[in-house]
């Protein structure tokens, strides 16, 4: 089973995040990237001509990323033909109105804005597996 | 002899008879109708003959047998006459012909006797061919009216008759006991048959009459229907009579034409379907014209047309036959009627003659309605000559009505004995009394009985033939009693024979003239008196110099009274030393042409001597008046001593003010026509630079050279050319180098121009100042709106890191607390259990804190977009969806109904959630809570209010309510993070209104504010 692909570079945040996904009882391995530059190297990265990585089913995407941050890395992810329909939901701790607009301007599945209390955060991380690796059907299946 | 044999001879004699008379028919006209008619009947007729002939004497056998062959014919023969009727089948007509040689085969093989199934074939032959005949000839009478139908009908039963009579003859072939009933039984019917035919083909003219009437009475019937509108039209009788044509004669279409009188051309004005005609047969020789021409009816069948013409006019229409038919009265030709038939007709002599009867009794009908529409007209033309007559008499007799009526003098006619006959409007002002009333009283009344004397003169003259008419002025008593003045004429108006009738009145008010003289009379005396009030001493003197008028201001002015003065010569009123002078002068002017002129002109001063001695200065004027051819001359004096003395003040002042001017601070010149200083103050010597003398009667240019290229004198020109004063300044340059600022006021003077001048250096100079300093402050602006900038992307950075960075320890904090929790439950006390719990709760009211501070931050980014806004609207949302959260709560809302407001819609929602939200939660202790929304009116401006009844606040800590993250309440009592009141703050002021709040501890809360505008229109 293809891997999520957490891009996140707080390293509490990504520990609660794993903890909330294993909560949700997932199967999925996780990979993790902590920062925007190391994510397109997880995704585009080859080794000869093979790609390194097989396409993971769902990025979470935080949007401060050192490096490369989160909008650029979407439009990376939009503009290649191999990655251009991975559902990419960004997980954020921001709700600006303009971040919202850029991220769905730039084609995002989904915006979710990480709630401080822990127990929503396991429910939203559990809704958001549940979504994209049980109900929706993706073009790659 | 039997009566069966009786029947027999009859029947035999009816059909000899038939025979003899189709022959002659047909000798007689010889066409192919007739013929085959005859040869039909002769096919009985002539074994008939036979037969009849073979009881008188012996005949050889051979006769009796050739006799009997045109028998055999006789089904074949009525088949072609049925020919013309309707096209007959095939099957009919080879089936007539094949048993006509079927019956010549038999009898030539068999002789007699012939077997008794040739016989019974032979007899069907006859049966079937005639029963055909019999339905035809119905058919052809279905279709058809008139005579034609009842002819058909009896052919048909004679055709009928003929088959059962065959019939009933070849019975006994079949049934050989029948023999004897069957002979008789045939003899009848044969005689039926014999008659049937007899009346069909060679009806009695009486019967022939007869039905022609019925059908003529039918078709008159139809034309003089009264029930239809119309029915005196020609149209609708053309149409009558068409469909009239095509039923009597079984017609499958009909035209009726009429010639234009004018250019002989054919027009269709009748039609009984809709189809076209070949117009061009009826110019040329055809039958459609000669039957017109001679006025005679004819019938052209297609087998025998004789020209082109009638072929085409068939071929037109595809008819096998037309008949033509004049529409004519005693020889006045109307139209033609064509009727045109699919075949033929089997008696077309009978249909053109009952054509020819609907025809002329159409043509009857036609002009009965035409004489009757005549009449209508001329009748009508008769109508109308009285109308206009009427209303001619009517004109003229308004006419002389209005001239009566609206004449400006007064009309009456009275009789001899003084009544009035009639009177017009302007007699009844004159007099004052209304027509009505002046019939009711006599001339009498209106005369003064002082005057009847005379009046009585006057009319006796007129009735004893004297005089024609008397015009004499007099009064009348006018209704108010007072008199009218009138200028009275009368006349004598008599009868032919002479004698007197009425008198004729013609009065006219002349009481303004009468009136106007007594004015005149007034207005001299008032002329008097003017004279006599006049300020102008007026003298008026003879030839002799004597005074003859000397008014009262003339007393006053030379101390003499009028009586005094009367009679003297002018020479006591002149100073002794003009005495000489003034008489030369007045001779002069007296025998001159001048009628008026001033005095004194040739003097510098006129003077005239006080009755006291006193000389004094005068003006004074004369005029001349000749009347009668004397001279008289008025002198009109005005002692201007007064006058003097005012110019020498005048004088004065002016030498008051030309100080003034030489010694005011602003420079005074004024320039000449030709440039020159005519006049300069010692301030415009100052500012120019230059001694006051040295200027003077010199030019502008000449003292400052250049100066005509300046802007300055530019507009000293334009003053001095155009005559327009300006007020403008100028900065002039001397001749020195050195410059000054001026403001000049150039004026236009009679002279030439004038300038005031003002020095304005100095505050040109400090004008110069205030610009500097005015931009260095726009400058200043500039740089502090660029730093404001800045300032506020750096707030937006920081509000924006805030948001991503400051929440992520706190969801650490958050996350890791729990995680300790769940997995390290046992191993943590109660107390730490609860202080993981609390860190929990702590941290996430930090994490709203800040949320609701970046809501606090955002409301200042965000530009405010003023709209029309109902907030009455959302305040009922609010409320909705607040009881639809807590559905147990008891709040009662009282929402103010159209609060319409010019506001930011969506701060204005946030606005009231946090005003209503807080009402709704400070009065949560409440059993039962009221919420109220409105308005009220103060200083001219609408202040919304949100009042609850809730636990409300105490007013010393009002100051407070407003600050971010103020609470006045604990976290236990009423949850929140005291941003709502911030946010409500903040809004308030960005709409550029105020916010206020009065609280009473347990009593409630109310917050007002406004929002600046309250209109957006």
């Amino acid at each position: 089973m293809n891997a999520i692909l957490i891009v996140e570079d707080n390293p509490s945040d990504l520990k609660l995040m794993q903890r909330a996904l294993r909560k949700s009882n997932l199967s999925n391995d996780l990979a993790t990237a902590i920062d925007g530059e190391i994510a397109l190297d997880y995704l585009f990265g080859t080794d000869g001509d093979e790609y390194r990585h097989p396409l993971p089913v769902l990025v979470l995407l935080d949007l401060k990323l050192p490096k490369v941050d989160g909008l650029e890395v979407l439009e990376q992810i939009r503009k290649h033909e191999r990655t251009q329909m991975l559902p990419v939901v960004i997980l954020t701790s921001s709700k600006e109105q303009e971040d919202i607009v850029k991220s769905y301007r730039l084609g995002v599945n989904s915006y979710i804005r990480k709630p401080v209390d822990f127990n929503q955060f396991v429910e939203a991380v559990q809704h958001l597996g549940l979504y994209w690796l049980v109900l929706n059907e993706s073009p790659f299946q | 002899m039997s009566g069966e044999d009786l029947l027999l001879l009859f029947s035999e004699f009816v059909f000899l008879l038939l025979g003899i008379i189709t022959t002659v028919d047909f000798i007689r006209h010889r066409n192919r109708i007739r013929r085959d008619i005859a040869m039909m009947f002769n096919s009985i007729a002539i074994p008939v003959t036979a037969g009849l002939l073979g009881r008188v004497i012996t005949l050889p056998q051979w006769i009796g047998v050739l006799a009997i062959l045109p028998l055999f014919a006789q089904p074949y023969l009525l088949i072609r006459l049925i020919q013309y009727l309707e096209s007959v089948p095939k099957l009919i007509d080879r089936l007539a012909f094949g048993g006509l040689l079927f019956t010549l085969a038999a009898l030539v093989i068999f002789r007699s006797p012939v077997p008794p199934v040739i016989t019974l074939l032979v007899v069907v032959y006859f049966v079937v061919i005639d029963g055909y005949a019999m339905f035809a000839f119905i058919r052809g009478a279905i279709v058809t009216s008139g005579v034609v139908r009842q002819r058909l009908r009896f052919a048909a039963a004679g055709a009928g008759f003929l088959a059962v009579t065959l019939g009933v003859t070849g019975l006994p072939i079949l049934i050989p006991s029948l023999q004897g009933m069957t002979a008789v039984t045939a003899q009848v019917l044969a005689m039926i048959s014999a008659v049937a035919f007899y009346v069909s083909f060679l009806p009695p003219s009486w019967l022939r009459r007869l039905w022609q009437f019925s059908e003529l009475r039918g078709f008159l019937f139809a034309i003089s229907d009264p029930a239809s509108a119309d029915s005196t039209s020609v149209v609708t009788t053309y149409g009558k009579l068409g469909q009239t044509a095509n039923r009597a004669v079984g017609g499958m279409i009909s035209f009726i034409l009429e010639q234009s009188p004018e250019d002989h051309a054919w027009r269709i004005a009748y039609a009984s379907d809709d189809h076209a005609l070949d117009m061009t047969a009826l110019h040329e020789q055809s039958s459609a014209l000669l039957a017109w021409q001679t006025k005679t009816s004819r019938s052209v069948r297609r087998e025998a047309v004789s020209n082109e013409a009638d072929r085409r006019l068939l071929d037109s229409v595809s008819a096998g036959t037309v008949m033509i038919v004049p529409i004519t009265l005693s020889d006045r030709g109307m139209g033609l009627l064509l009727v045109f038939l699919k075949s033929t007709s089997l008696f077309p002599n009978d249909d053109l003659e009952l054509l020819f009867l609907l025809a002329q009794q159409c043509a009857t009908f036609l002009e009965n309605i035409q004489l009757v529409e005549q009449l209508q007209s001329y009748s009508k033309g008769l109508e109308q000559k009285v109308d206009e007559r009427t209303a001619e008499l009517r004109q003229s007799e308004e006419r002389f009505r209005s001239i009566f009526e609206q004449a400006a003098v007064g009309i009456a006619h009275r009789t001899l004995e003084g009544a009035f006959i009639e009177v017009n409007q302007r007699f009844c002002d004159i007099v004052g009394y209304s027509a009505e009333e002046l019939f009711g009283i006599s001339a009498q009344t209106l005369t003064y009985a002082e005057d009847y004397e005379s009046d009585l003169k006057h009319v006796n003259t007129l009735l004893n033939g004297a005089a024609v008419s008397y015009t004499i002025e007099k009064r009348y008593r006018h209704k108010s009693g007072q008199p009218v003045w009138i200028n009275l004429t009368v006349s004598l108006a008599r009868r032919p024979n002479g004698e007197p009738d009425h008198y004729i009145t013609v009065i006219e008010d002349i009481t303004e003239r009468i009136q106007a003289e007594a004015e005149r009379h007034e207005a001299e005396a008032r002329f008097a008196r003017v004279l006599d009030t006049t300020a102008e001493g007026v003298i008026t003197v003879d030839m002799n110099q004597r005074i003859i008028l000397f008014n009262q201001s003339a007393e006053r002015i030379f101390g003499y009274s009028a009586e005094e003065a009367m009679g003297q010569t002018l020479t006591m009123l002149l100073p002794p030393d003009v005495v000489s002078r003034h008489d030369r002068f007045l001779r002069e002017f007296a025998d001159g042409d001048d009628i008026a002129r001033g005095m004194g002109q040739r003097q510098r001063d006129l003077a005239a001597k006080h009755k006291d001695g006193t000389i004094f200065p005068i003006e004074a004027s004369i005029s001349k008046l000749t009347e009668k051819d004397q001279v008289i001359l008025t002198v009109f004096i005005r002692d201007i001593t007064e006058k003097r003395q005012a110019e020498e003040a005048l004088r004065e002042s002016e030498s008051r003010y030309h100080r003034i001017i030489d010694n005011m601070l602003e420079g005074f010149q004024i320039l000449g026509q030709d440039w020159r200083y005519l006049y300069l103050n010692d301030a415009a010597a100052r500012y120019g630079k230059m001694e006051k003398e040295a200027l003077l009667d010199h030019t502008v240019t000449e003292m400052y050279p250049g100066i005509e290229r300046t802007d300055m004198f530019a507009s000293m020109q334009r003053c001095m050319t155009q005559r327009t004063s300006s007020i403008e300044e100028f900065e002039f340059g001397y001749p020195d180098g050195t410059s000054a600022w001026f403001q000049f006021s150039i004026q236009p003077v009679p002279e030439g121009i004038s300038i005031l001048s003002i020095d304005i250096t100095e505050r040109k100079a400090a004008e110069a100042a205030l610009l500097g300093i005015n931009e260095a402050l726009e400058q200043r602006v500039a740089e502090r709106t660029v730093q404001l900038q800045a300032t506020n992307k750096e707030l937006e950075a920081f509000s924006y890191s805030v948001s991503h960075d400051l929440r992520a320890p706190l969801r650490a904090l958050d996350g890791f607390s729990q995680a300790l929790l769940e997995d390290y439950e046992e191993t943590l006390d109660e107390d730490g259990q609860e202080y993981l719990t609390l860190i929990r709760s702590e941290s996430q009211r930090m994490g709203q804190l800040i949320d609701d501070l970046l809501d606090l931050s955002r409301l200042t980014r965000t530009d405010l977009n003023r709209a029309q806004v109902n907030l009455s609207d959302i305040a009922h949302e609010i409320a909705a969806e607040l009881q639809r959260q807590a559905p147990s709560r008891e709040v009662e809302f009282a929402i103010e109904d159209d609060l319409w407001s010019c506001a930011d819609p969506h701060l204005m929602r946030i606005l009231l959630q946090n005003l209503i939200g807080n009402a709704w939660k400070y009065s949560s202790k409440q059993a039962r809570a009221h919420i109220q929304f409105g308005r009220q009116r103060e200083q001219d401006e609408w202040v919304y209010f949100v009042r609850d009844d809730g636990v409300g606040f105490n007013m010393n800590y009002a100051h407070k309510l407003f600050g971010a993250f103020q609470r006045l309440h604990s976290m236990e009592e009423f949850e929140g993070t005291g941003i709502g009141l911030a946010i409500v703050q903040r809004i308030v002021h960005q709409h550029g209104g105020t916010v206020r709040a009065h609280g009473v501890v347990n009593e409630g809360a109310t917050f007002y504010f406004t929002v600046g505008h309250e209109s957006c229109a």
